[in-house]
């Protein structure tokens, strides 16, 4: 038991940076269709952002100032990418996307070099005893903000008028814009909230590991797991099946073998595959073309 | 799809010939007047040929998106490298491509309820999982620090000791698959893929076998992806598993892209672009990850057709204003 509580907790924290990342997979993909490979690299870039920024700024000023440049930096993904090849199909929009991808973590390599770095933590160091094991903080944080972050935007999409209008364009998009939803502003919006999340993601899991600029492709290999299992439209399907990613690639490496760490999530997402091949979440809707 | 069809045929089989004659006289130059460090360069281009044409009949003609590329890629090698200590090294690119080509079919046939988006995604997964296995079976892909030396292909032509002997063997294999994809490319089978790709549910309704041509498109892929990677061992010597990472399933998607799809000269082209990028950039080589990155991106969105695309594209155009002027403008050629 002495290493079931650290290690159980350990996956808790990994879970929630997936489901964080994942949350903006999900988001973008409700909206557009789209399916975003770069949004593990734009976790990179926050974590190297913030790095930038913390230097000369208060840490939450800091943090404050890199969601904003993301979430321009994901409008601009928009942009860039979705708007021109709205019309192709779905596997080129997301082909694409691993353009954007390689683009981000070469840019970051040019700009920051590639030894890995060491990020201040934003919200505080060391550990705190609970029930007499030492549980570190920054965790605790990842897991509450986490939570925090998953409410709102399920109050979002559940309560407001901006997410009735997505989740009309994700049920329907033609018939939405016929009813007059502004398709093009709220796709720059998603975008750029996928990409503000990432930031979140970044600046929290930056001071747990050295940061380097490929980082983000691997833990979106990861991500990519969870989100396969806990379907692609289903924000708390997909949270789900983070947390047990994490939990489960913890638990594994401290009890198994850490020779594996990097093949457990792929492990449980082909096995599951093989059960059931359109993940956990009931499939409501033919695909889309 | 018409012009497809159109260079079926006698011409299309000159066409065929007098492509393959000059691909081998470029080889036999190179082998003849190369220094040690284009030697190698070639040598790479010819692996990357093959890979080429082997994505582009998952990718472009079946529609099918794979990222296990380095890790069937390295299957083969590693492969090939363990067969070679136990036979000689003839019936070990065979025993190596087949092996492969067994791997990638029992991957596929694992995942072939799966949709294309959710394939795509597992595939990176089988791709990862293969390196981390090989990674960690040391006996056959001797851990992080790989095995060495294999022994090069020859076919009892060329001294397996020689760079250019070894580089003319790796050549003349990937005039082989070049001819193989060719014809496959002009077989009712690549046709059939098409459908595959483009109106699935109509062939399903005209009784095409939809998941059996899958499963067919991805073991000649992985076929193709299996011989790249023996190459690879055979041209090298050395090899190690850091060498197959997830940037050479990019570097072969940008070449399949770039090159057009629709006939085998488009991943040729492909290749022959995109391998010798990195070593012009040579100066700039921190910028090289960049450079592909949005060279991938601006094909995509202002040359989906690729290299070919526009090729075709010109074609048309000039046919239409020079060949009959006067008359009345022919429409042609891709939409």
């Amino acid at each position: 038991m002495d290493r079931f509580i650290p290690l159980l907790f350990a996956g808790f924290s990994t879970g929630a940076v997936y489901a964080l990342v994942a949350s903006g997979i999900v988001l973008v993909h409700k909206a557009s269709g789209a399916v975003n490979f770069a949004q593990g690299d734009l976790l990179t870039l926050g974590a190297f952002v913030y790095l930038a920024f913390t230097g000369a700024m208060p840490p939450m000023a800091a943090v404050g100032l890199t969601i904003v440049v993301l979430f321009l930096a994901g409008g601009a993904i928009e942009r860039i990418v979705f708007v021109p090849l709205r019309d192709q199909p779905r596997l080129t929009v997301a082909v694409a996307t691993f353009g954007i991808a390689l683009a981000i973590q070469a840019g970051l390599t040019v700009w920051q070099g590639s030894d890995p770095q060491s990020v201040p933590s934003a919200f505080g160091h060391g550990s705190v005893d609970v029930f007499g094991t030492p549980l570190p903080v920054l965790s605790l944080w990842t897991i509450l903000i986490t939570a925090i972050v998953f409410a709102g935007m399920y109050a979002l999409f559940q309560f407001t008028q901006i997410g009735r209008m997505v989740r009309a364009l994700a049920a329907d998009r033609e018939v939405a814009v016929l009813y007059g939803v502004p398709a093009s502003g709220l796709n720059f919006l998603t975008f750029g909230l996928s990409g503000a999340l990432a930031a979140l993601g970044g600046v929290l899991l930056g001071p747990s590991i050295a940061i380097s600029p490929m980082m983000g492709f691997s833990i979106v290999l990861f991500v990519f797991a969870a989100v396969t299992i806990g379907g692609f439209d289903s924000m708390g399907g997909v949270a789900a099946s983070a947390v047990v990613l994490g939990v489960a690639q913890q638990l594994l490496t401290g009890y198994v073998s850490s020779a594996y760490t990097n093949a457990y999530p792929f492990l449980v997402m082909l096995a599951l595959l093989l059960v059931r091949p359109t993940g956990l979440a009931r499939p409501i809707a033919a695909e889309r073309f | 799809m018409t012009s497809t069809r159109a260079s079926t045929g006698t011409r299309a089989n000159t066409a065929l010939g007098s492509g393959l004659v000059c691909y081998l006289v470029v080889g036999y130059v190179i082998a003849a007047g190369g220094d040690g460090y284009l030697l190698t360069v070639a040598s790479l281009a010819a692996v990357n040929v093959v890979l080429a044409v082997g994505f582009s009949i998952v990718y472009a003609q079946s529609g099918q998106f794979s990222f296990a590329t380095a890790g069937l890629a390295a299957a083969g090698a590693f492969g090939y490298a363990w067969f070679a200590k136990h036979m000689p090294a003839e019936i070990a690119l065979v025993a190596a491509v087949a092996a492969t080509t067994v791997l990638g079919l029992a991957i596929r046939l694992a995942t072939i309820r799966l949709s294309r988006l959710y394939f795509a995604i597992a595939s990176v997964a089988v791709g990862g999982l293969i390196t981390i296995v090989l990674v960690n079976w040391e006996s056959l892909s001797g851990g992080a620090s790989g095995v060495g030396p294999v022994p090069a292909v020859t076919f009892g032509m060329v001294d397996g000791e020689e760079l250019a002997g070894v580089f003319l063997i790796a050549w003349l294999l990937s005039a082989v698959a070049v001819a193989a994809g060719s014809l496959l490319y002009r077989s009712a089978w690549a046709r059939d893929l098409l459908v595959v790709k483009d109106l699935r549910h109509i062939g399903q309704n005209d009784g095409l076998p939809i998941r059996r041509l899958e499963l067919e498109a991805y073991a000649v892929h992985a076929a193709f992806t299996g011989l790249a990677g023996v190459m690879l061992a055979s041209t090298g010597t050395f090899i190690s598993i850091a060498s197959f990472d997830i940037s050479m399933a990019l570097q072969v998607l940008i070449m399949v892209v770039l090159g057009g799809s629709g006939r085998v000269l488009g991943p040729v082209i492909g290749a022959a672009v995109i391998t010798p990028l990195p070593e012009i950039l040579h100066g700039a080589g921190k910028w090289s990850g960049m450079v592909y990155g949005i060279t991938l991106l601006i094909v995509l969105v202002a040359l989906p057709d690729g290299v070919l695309g526009l090729w075709d594209r010109f074609r048309a155009w000039a046919r239409a204003r020079l060949v009959r002027p006067g008359t009345v403008r022919v429409e042609g050629g891709s939409p």
